[in-house]
């Protein structure tokens, strides 16, 4: 999990300033996630708040340089750079089929217990009916 | 995905399986989640509150075409939304209402009794959009705890942000349900073409004229509207606009929350380019206004008119790139206004610099006096560059006997001043010559008291003089004291010396009775040394002198004349051994001799030789005859045993410390 880096070395470019307050709120909302207190929740669980605003706070990049064009190539890699954006699940969501991709953990085969990937990238018209699925790794389902 | 069994669900929730099986619901439009099935609430009241439209359109009734219907004689229409709700639109404000505005109220009324009876008249649709109404009001309370509940999502940050990344999923999974059950299409589209469907029936059956259904581009259009009507900013996150979107009424026109969000980036594309536009254009604006200052700054003065310098740069880019004539105009005013301001306040400072200038030009002329004539002044100082800065003769004038008045002032004070300064100094010799008196009287106190004292002690000693002599007749014995001889002394005049006190006497008297004893007892002592050897005893002695008036006179208790005998005798034998011991040390030869002695018994040669053999102690005899002439060795004849033992012991002492000296030798 990249942190969120106050001290710069190199000015950011141009435009940042536009989606600073919201990546600094990130920052702050990720801290937050990361010193809750874990009492009570299965090791897992207690991560997957931190996951679910590393997506969110990748996502909004991506939108913002894809989708909005709100934001310039160099406000975008610098995101990249400086951890604000997650790169290779950026990467991922370019290609078909990964369009909303969880997290990079859930499509790593050794990371499950099956050898395979995580059962929240199995198509629910795949799955038999009434199972249950949980995606342990990072709780999108 | 509702089981069949299952009543249908209020309007805005949707139902969901949790990671553990269970199912739960979630009302998209208030963030609210719940174990528990909403429940299906009764027929609302009439014109019930809006009720808050779910991202997700539930598959469990017939979605409703949106509708838009101009009420006549008014700027609003009547919008009957998807699912049964309606809402009044604005169409020149752009502004979005639930209730009915008070100000078309009695038109919409009328609006609604013909719609009534048209109604009637279509049985079918309108059944379904009544039982479909019914089905999804909510009652108040239901609204307002939705409401608080959406309250809390926008408190509680975390809270919207859950919601959209569940959703996010759910419509994921929504479409891949789609996708498996009707094999095709783009979920997207998928409502839309729905509602066209139906839409296009309703158009076909029912519409009339006034009646407008609202495609599709309009519907994205107010959603827009919405967006720019609350200036979301395009650099904001979704979710956190969300609860900001929601109440109005245009949320509603989208159906699905995936659509929406593809408009909000759609929204925030176009605005993204315009807010670029209005920075640069501010940027662009700022410059030119600030080239236009400059002109300003460069081409004006106070006295400058707006016509002619319109007239002058009307061509000049710096001129025509800023705003319109009416904006140059203001800005040209204010700039000149506040030129008039500095120039004024220049003048104010060069006037009053003149004035003062003015001033000291008066002070120079000594002459000046407070009675001085203006007119007599004022030729002999108007060749002065000071008199000429001061425009007004009037003003001088006027500065002229401020300044007479001034003068005649100071003078004032100057006299006062003058007057305390005597008074003070007066007042000054006056004290300084009291005090000369009292160091005087003083010192001469201080005289008197001298003489005074050396007066006294003269007297004193001369009466102290006199009570000796007064003792010397009266006192002739050691043998009284003061208070039985004070009496008698008090008879003499001499006794009251001025100057003596008591206790003086009594020392004085003292002093003359310790004399006479100190004498007497010399005397005693004199008469006991004619008398007394070392070994006499007070009883030999006592009939010799008990009759010489030298014992008698100290004293005639014998046992005090025996205690000073025998502290004398005592004091004689002491004297007599310390002079015995001193007669020895005199006497070498005993102490040449005694060492012979050693030498020759330790076998040491002597350096003489000659007498090596007759070498031996000196016996005591040879010793008393050595010293038997000597009075002092004579004076021990009494005690000889003494005598003897001071010889052994002197030998003794002589001995002992040479021996060591000798064996160091060797
Ligand atoms: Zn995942
Ligand atoms: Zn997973």
């Amino acid at each position: 999990m990249p942190k969120i880096r106050h001290a710069r070395t190199k000015k950011p470019p141009e435009g940042f300033e536009d989606i600073e307050p919201t990546l600094l709120e990130f920052a702050r909302k990720m801290k937050d996630a990361e010193n809750e207190p874990h009492e009570g929740k299965r090791r897992v669980e207690s991560l997957w708040p931190i996951f679910r605003l590393h997506h969110q706070r990748s996502r909004y990049v991506y939108d913002l340089y894809y989708k909005r064009e709100a934001i310039t190539k160099e406000v975008y890699e610098y995101c990249i750079k400086h951890g604000y954006a997650d790169g290779n699940l950026i990467a991922k969501w370019k290609k078909p089929g990964f369009e909303r991709l969880c997290c990079l953990r859930c499509i790593q085969p050794k990371d499950t217990n099956f050898g395979t990937t995580c059962i929240c990238r199995v198509p629910k018209s795949k799955l038999e009916a009434g199972r249950i699925v949980e995606c342990v790794l990072c709780g999108c389902r | 995905m509702a089981p069949p069994f299952r009543p249908l669900l209020p309007s805005g929730w949707t139902e969901h399986r949790a990671p553990n099986g269970q199912f739960y619901y979630y009302n998209a439009a208030t963030g609210h989640s719940t174990w528990e099935r909403p429940a299906t609430v009764p027929p609302p009241p009439p014109l019930g509150p809006p009720h808050m439209s779910g991202g997700i359109v539930s598959h469990s009734f017939q979605p409703m075409p949106t509708v838009i219907k101009p009420i006549p004689d008014t700027k609003w229409s009547i919008v009957f939304t998807t699912e049964g709700n309606e809402f009044y639109y604005n169409s020149e404000t752009k502004q979005s209402v639930w209730q009915v505005p008070e100000e078309i109220a009695d038109a919409v009324k009328s609006f609604k009794e013909t719609e009534e009876k048209n109604a009637q008249a279509l049985h079918d649709t309108a059944g379904v959009k009544r039982k479909a109404n019914d089905e999804e009001q909510m009652t108040s309370e239901e609204v307002k705890r939705a409401k608080g509940g959406l309250d809390n999502a926008a408190n509680e940050g975390t809270e919207y942000e859950d919601i959209a990344f569940q959703l996010q999923f759910m419509e994921e999974q929504e479409r891949q349900e789609q996708l498996s059950t009707t094999g095709s299409g783009d979920s997207g589209d998928n409502d839309n073409s729905a509602v066209h469907e139906i839409g296009d029936k309703d158009s076909q059956t029912q519409i009339k004229d006034k009646e407008v259904e609202l495609s599709s581009e309009e519907r994205m259009l107010m959603f827009k509207s919405l967006l720019r009507d609350m200036d979301v900013s395009p650099f904001a996150m979704w979710e956190k606009e969300l609860p900001r979107i929601i109440h109005d009424p245009r949320y509603t026109l989208i159906p699905t929350l995936k659509q929406r969000k593809e408009l909000f980036d759609e929204y925030c594309k176009e605005r993204v380019v315009e807010v670029r536009a209005e920075k640069i254009n501010k940027a662009k604006d700022l410059t030119a206004k600030d080239e236009y200052l400059s002109l300003l700054e460069e081409e004006t003065s106070h006295r400058s008119h707006w016509d002619s310098f319109r007239k002058r740069f009307k061509k000049d880019p710096r001129f025509k790139n800023f705003s319109d004539d009416k904006e140059r105009e203001r800005v040209f005013r204010k700039h000149i206004h506040e030129l008039k301001e500095v120039e004024a306040e220049r003048k104010r400072i060069q006037q009053k610099k003149a004035q003062e200038d003015f001033m000291k030009l008066l002070r120079e002329m000594r002459e000046i006096k407070p009675d001085s004539s203006w007119r007599k002044v004022k030729r002999l100082i108007d060749d002065d560059p000071r008199y000429v800065a001061v425009q007004s003769s009037s003003l001088r004038e006027e500065l002229f006997r401020e300044y007479c008045q001034k003068l005649e002032a100071e003078d004032e004070e100057e006299m006062t001043r003058k007057e305390n300064e005597r008074k003070q100094r007066e007042r000054k010799e006056r004290y300084s010559l009291k005090n000369r008196e009292a160091q005087v009287r003083g010192e001469r106190r201080y005289q008197n008291y001298d003489r005074n004292a050396a007066k006294r002690k003269a007297m004193r000693v001369k009466s102290i003089l006199a009570f000796q002599t007064l003792l010397t007749d009266l006192v002739r014995t050691h043998e009284v004291t003061w208070d039985g001889k004070k009496h008698s002394l008090e008879q003499d005049p001499r006794f009251y010396g001025e100057g003596l006190e008591d206790n003086d006497k009594e020392r004085l008297f003292n002093e003359h009775i310790g004399e006479i004893y100190q004498k007497r007892l010399k005397s005693y002592h004199q008469l006991l040394s004619e008398h007394v050897k070392l070994d006499t005893t007070w009883i030999e002695i006592q009939p010799t002198i008990k009759e010489d008036p030298r014992a008698v006179r100290l004293s005639k208790n014998e046992a005090l004349l025996e205690e000073l005998f025998d502290k004398y005798l005592a004091r004689e034998i002491e004297n007599a051994k310390k002079e015995f011991l001193e007669l020895l040390k005199e006497n070498q030869f005993i102490e040449y001799r005694t060492r012979m002695v050693q030498l020759s018994e330790n076998g040491a040669k002597d350096e003489t030789g000659a007498e090596k053999e007759k070498v031996r102690g000196l016996t005591k005899e040879e010793i008393h005859d050595v010293l038997k002439d000597d009075n002092r060795y004579l004076v021990l004849s009494h005690m000889p045993e003494v005598r003897d033992e001071l010889i052994t012991e002197y030998l003794n002492n002589v001995e002992a410390p040479k021996m060591t000296v000798h064996q160091g030798r060797d």
